[in-house]
């Protein structure tokens, strides 16, 4: 029994001794530990160059905001931006290691310079199946190796292989089996950058502008339109995040601070963009094969409000193609010619100088105050035509006669300073001078202006639009008015500021002046202008127009510059008799309920042609511009009563019908859906009634002959 | 004298009664091992979100550049072009469209 407790005794020992031993390792273990932290804390020093190592790897990530877009009226995307992508490829990449013979692991594969040569072949051809636009497969091989095996070209690390392409199309080269293998194998890098994308090409280019930013060429940086004017509020701004590098790639550093990005406003414009490409369509159609003309720019504003809803602008370049390059409707001012002649009739309405039926003095076509002056050639041709001696004031503006302006004008203002002076004064209340602000600014020509000081020789060039230089969009904002009963609207080019859809500033239209004339002046003025286009200067271009207009042409001599060699007493015409024109038509329509006002200006190259005239080229664009205008607006439409024979497309435009199609059930249909669902299956149709089919008279289902005519009931 | 006796004999922190602690040092040694777990979720959410982010980017300029190219078909000039190339008598409208009251 003793012993059995000796034996027990011992056991006790031998398990304590043994967790002694363990106790004294720890023990000892955790000593050197507290000696290490110790050690660690106070006495060693971190050395300087592995200071990175022991701090965290956070990387500062700068978010770019995107950039706003600029949409047209109806929210269509005018300009937006996107990814565009480069391929570069370092040619060099491994070569010495293979050269040297050396195999290198590239994932489960091992490599030698003539797999690299081949997976190379390989990823070209993918690359040229992908991007259509660049060059074959064969091209880009020949040349990554031609720079491979050559150590004399520069730039053989940094090739550019093929720019400009789309995100979708990096994407599937991201998929290509070499390309995978990362930039140290397969030595393709891609490079990212924004590209501003003009959904519709060139229209609107010079009003939706762009800015181009280079440090390497600064002379080549531009800022233009609205993308380069309100390049502030397009940008955004930058945001900033901390990134953490983990073993499953980078991730936000919660701990850090965050600086929330701010993307672009989008910017809604005024410009309806159906309405651009009929004024973009009509100017090409005009213009494009006359060699003698320089460029061409029309604007179609909505008369109540002053909202621009379209701002063409076409010159051609060195190769004769039409480009926008220069907004001349804002930028480039002339004297106005002939459609001035508005301006002068106006004021000698408003002053009671005249009415439409004054009649004055023919004088055989001469300026009874100047009879020395040359013969008014529209005068002379009135009077040759109709033997009158007198013309009436109505008669005048319609035939563009400038001495029957000229003579009023000098015979009812010219008398002394005071009279001049009244009449000028008026000039300037009609805003004639373009002093208000708009919403787009273009290196200008020279901007609208009136003179300072004025004599009775001012008088009689401005009565007929010289000595004074207007741009198109402000001779269009003095026609707009007298389409709105004289209330002059600012033109504005902005609707709204907005982001997610959402308005942050609305821009409503603006009041310039709210009467420039009187009620019964405009009506007087809107008469007279109908005129023009029914028996005047723009007859022949007006006549079938699909809606009334009331519009004035003119005809201006453009000052040559100095490089024409004009001459000195006619600064208007070279040696050779060659002149430079710009001609106009101005006008707005339904003439009785203007909905929209339009000017077109053309401008010529020198020409000694005496065919560019108002009448012209700018009376057909503007024409063009009403009939397509006018077939868009469903308001002008014509109203179905409520039992109505169905106005039927003519056979061949009705492309999806089927000759042996079954009948529809229409029970339930609207009308617009059930005529759609019968003439799609070669069905005409009789209605009656308002609200949905609740009897059709062919039951659906039914294969009956072609053209059959079903009535419906509609409740 | 007693202590250093204590810790060579091992029972330092029964005479300091640390055992009475023992609890209250298993749960914060349980709260230390749900903060890492924690934080190793939350890493992984994060990773998550950011993949995601460049998913959606990328879905994004997808969208765009889609809705860009059906936009530049809406031009009613270009719908003309293609109607003209496949042979098409069709025409953009001559007059407005009827309403029907």
């Amino acid at each position: 029994m003793k012993g059995k407790a000796t034996n027990t005794g011992k056991n006790k020992d031998r398990v304590s001794m043994i967790l002694l031993g363990f106790y004294a390792i720890f023990l000892v273990l955790s000593l050197w530990i507290i000696g290490k932290i110790f050690y660690v804390q106070f006495i060693w020093e971190l050395p300087t160059n592995s200071l990175e190592e022991f701090i965290p790897n956070y990387e500062k990530d700068v978010i770019h905001p995107d950039r706003g877009d600029i949409l047209d009226c109806n929210g269509k995307i005018l300009a937006s931006s996107a990814p565009v992508y480069e391929l570069r490829m370092d040619c060099c990449i491994l070569k010495r290691e293979l050269s040297s013979g050396q195999k290198i692991k590239a994932g489960k594969d091992s490599l030698n310079e003539e797999s690299w040569r081949k997976g190379t072949m390989e990823l070209c051809r993918g690359i040229a199946g992908i991007v259509k636009k660049g060059k074959t497969a064969e091209e880009y091989y020949s040349e990554i190796i031609r720079h491979r095996e050559n150590d004399n070209i520069r730039g053989r690390r940094d090739l550019l292989l093929i720019s400009d392409i789309s995100h979708s199309e990096m994407n599937k080269i991201r998929t290509l089996p070499f390309y995978c293998k990362g930039q140290y194998v397969c030595g393709m890098k891609e490079k990212k950058s924004l590209k501003r994308i003009y959904p519709y090409q060139g229209l609107a280019e010079r009003v939706i502008g762009d800015i181009r930013f280079d440090p390497k060429n600064p002379e080549r940086n531009r800022s233009i339109g609205l993308d380069g004017q309100y390049n502030y509020l397009l940008h955004g701004k930058e945001g900033v995040q901390w990134m953490k590098s983990t073993d499953r790639g980078k991730a936000i550093n919660p701990d850090s601070t965050v600086v929330e990005v701010e993307h672009g406003q989008d910017i809604r414009t005024t410009i309806d963009i159906s309405i651009q490409d009929i004024a973009d369509k009509a100017i090409r159609a005009h213009i494009s094969e006359d060699a003698g003309i320089e460029g061409a720019c029309a604007v179609v504003m909505e008369v109540k409000t002053g909202a621009i809803k379209a701002m063409a602008n076409l010159k051609k370049n060195s190769k004769g193609e039409l480009k926008e390059s220069y907004n001349m409707a804002i930028g480039r001012s002339g004297a106005p010619g002939s459609v001035f002649k508005t301006a002068t009739l106006m004021t000698l309405l408003e002053d009671g100088k005249v009415t439409l039926d004054t009649k004055v003095e023919t004088n055989g076509g001469y300026l009874k105050e100047f009879p020395d002056l040359h013969i008014d050639k529209q005068l002379k041709n009135y009077i040759d035509q109709t033997g009158n001696k007198t013309i009436t004031v109505r008669e005048g503006l319609a035939i563009s006669s400038n001495n029957v302006f000229r003579h009023l004008v000098i015979k009812h203002y010219g008398e002394n300073a005071e009279t001049i002076k009244q009449f000028t004064d008026r000039l300037y209340e009609y805003k004639l001078d373009g002093s208000y602000t708009f919403d787009l600014k273009e290196d200008a020509y020279g901007t609208s202006s009136l003179r300072n000081s004025w004599n009775i020789h001012d008088l009689y060039s401005t009565a007929i639009g010289y000595s004074i230089r207007q741009t198109p969009l402000s001779i269009l904002t003095f026609y707009n008015a007298i389409a709105n009963d004289g209330r002059m609207m600012k033109p504005y080019l902005i609707e709204s500021f907005e982001r997610n859809g959402a308005a942050l500033k609305k821009f409503k239209p603006e009041i310039l002046n709210g009467a420039i004339c009187s009620g019964q002046t405009a009506d007087s003025l809107t008469s007279a202008l109908k005129a023009v286009a029914t028996e005047g200067t723009a007859a022949r271009r007006m006549k079938g127009a699909k809606c009334e207009v009331a519009g004035k042409t003119g005809t201006a001599w453009i000052y040559l510059d100095p490089q024409d060699k004009p001459l000195k007493d006619k600064p208007w015409e070279t040696a050779d008799g060659e002149r430079k024109y710009q001609a106009t038509f101005v006008g707005f329509f339904p003439a009785d309920n203007p909905e929209y006002s339009a000017i077109v200006t053309v401008y010529t190259t020198l020409t000694k042609s005496l065919g560019y005239g108002g009448g012209n080229q700018p009376a057909k664009i503007f024409r063009n511009i009403v009939d397509h205008i006018w077939a868009l607006e469903d308001e002008w439409g014509e109203t179905l009563e409520d039992t109505y024979e169905m106005p039927y497309m003519k056979e061949n435009y009705i492309g999806t019908r089927q000759s042996s199609a079954p009948m529809p059930n229409l029970i339930g249909f609207g009308l617009k859906d059930a005529m759609y669902a019968l003439e799609n299956n070669g069905y005409r149709c009789t209605y009656e009634g308002v609200g949905h089919v609740v009897r059709q008279s062919i039951p659906g289902g039914t294969i009956d002959k072609k053209n059959a005519t079903v009535h419906l009931i509609l409740k | 004298m007693e202590t250093v006796k204590a810790i060579g004999r091992g029972d330092i922190l029964l005479r300091m009664r640390v055992d009475k602690l023992f609890p209250f040092i298993l749960y914060t040694a349980f709260l230390g091992g749900v903060s890492i777990w924690l934080s190793y979720r939350a890493e992984i959410t994060m990773q998550t979100v950011e993949s995601n982010k460049a998913k959606i980017e990328n879905l994004k300029i997808e969208n765009l550049n889609k809705t860009c190219e059906i936009i530049s078909l809406t031009r009613i000039s270009t719908v003309e072009t293609m109607l003209e190339d496949c042979g098409s008598t069709v025409k953009a409208p001559q007059k407005p469209a009827s309403k029907i009251r």
